[in-house]
């Protein structure tokens, strides 16, 4: 390990995923210092069997669920105004509108040429969702953090948690697919 | 048989969540266990049901590419911490080391 090298090795890597998660670019500035800082201090912990930087960003990810916990406390993490559209028109009665329903994708999202241009997609995507849903959707899927601990951290309701993941997916799954897989809106 | 296949799927959505209700279903299943009942006619609507195994495979393929140990090397590169930040950075860090 040679900590005096990591902010030109890794720097960009934890600012971008570190802007993605906190949208702001001061903060996700702090993160990455906190996040070096950290590493030296307990590099002796390091062991590794990952790289140097899948280590890192590991500690990135508690930095960003600790920035969360601080916002947690001071307002309510709860959104379930901002997106309470669930796309009515997808469905007639409450099943899919036959025209409507999900495409087939294929495989092009495994294709890793197409990774970058598709992670510029869902970003965009991820830009249109309300902030707290995006937040709670990118821990829950990127940093694996399970339910319970979300809940605990952000101070909401395991039901409230559930709807916001809910919302966010079926959003997110829609403008990828117009997007990225290109249907265009209706047929 | 399409026929046949069509009555079949209109007899199992009888006892059966709704599309709508199963998208809800669906993303509630990738974060907690449900209930075996539940469960059951889950799996029933799936089996007649391409749009919602669609829906469900997708939501997999999400979370499969964004929780890859590499899913950080492809973030789009125009974002790039400034020059200044990465001094004070690099002084923070010679100083706790």
């Amino acid at each position: 390990l040679d900590p005096s090298r990591w902010v030109d090795e890794h720097g960009d890597i934890l600012y971008r995923f570190a802007l993605l998660r906190v949208r702001h670019p001061e903060t996700a500035e702090d993160l990455v210092q906190e996040t070096l800082v950290t590493a030296v201090r307990s590099s002796g912990r390091f062991r590794g069997q990952s790289s140097a930087r899948t280590w890192l960003v590991g500690i990135l990810k508690h930095k960003i669920l600790d920035h969360y916990r601080k916002i947690g406390r001071e307002t309510p993490f709860t959104d379930l105004e901002s997106l309470r559209d669930e796309l009515p028109e997808k469905f007639a009665d409450g099943y899919w509108n036959h025209d409507r329903g999900p495409a087939d994708w294929g495989g092009r999202a495994d294709d890793a040429v197409d990774r970058r241009e598709f992670w510029q997609t869902l970003q965009n995507c991820l830009g249109k969702l309300p902030p707290r849903l995006a937040d709670v959707f990118l821990l829950r899927e990127m940093d694996d953090v399970a339910g319970p601990e979300i809940c605990r951290t952000l101070q909401i309701s395991e039901s409230n948690l559930w709807v916001m993941l809910h919302r966010a997916r079926l959003a997110l799954r829609e403008c990828l697919e117009i997007h990225w897989f290109g249907r265009k809106g209706a047929p | 048989v399409k026929r046949l296949r069509a009555a079949l799927a209109e007899i199992v959505f009888l006892f059966t969540p709704n599309c709508r209700d199963m998208t809800r279903l669906i993303s509630e299943a990738r974060d907690r266990k449900m209930s075996l009942p539940t469960r059951w006619r889950m799996d029933l609507h799936l089996a007649a049901c391409s749009f919602c195994r669609r829906y469900a495979s997708q939501l997999a393929a999400l979370h499969k590419f964004l929780g890859a140990p590499g899913a950080v090397d492809h973030l789009p590169a125009e974002a790039k911490l400034p020059e200044a930040t990465r001094e004070k950075i690099r002084r923070a860090v010679s100083d706790a080391g």
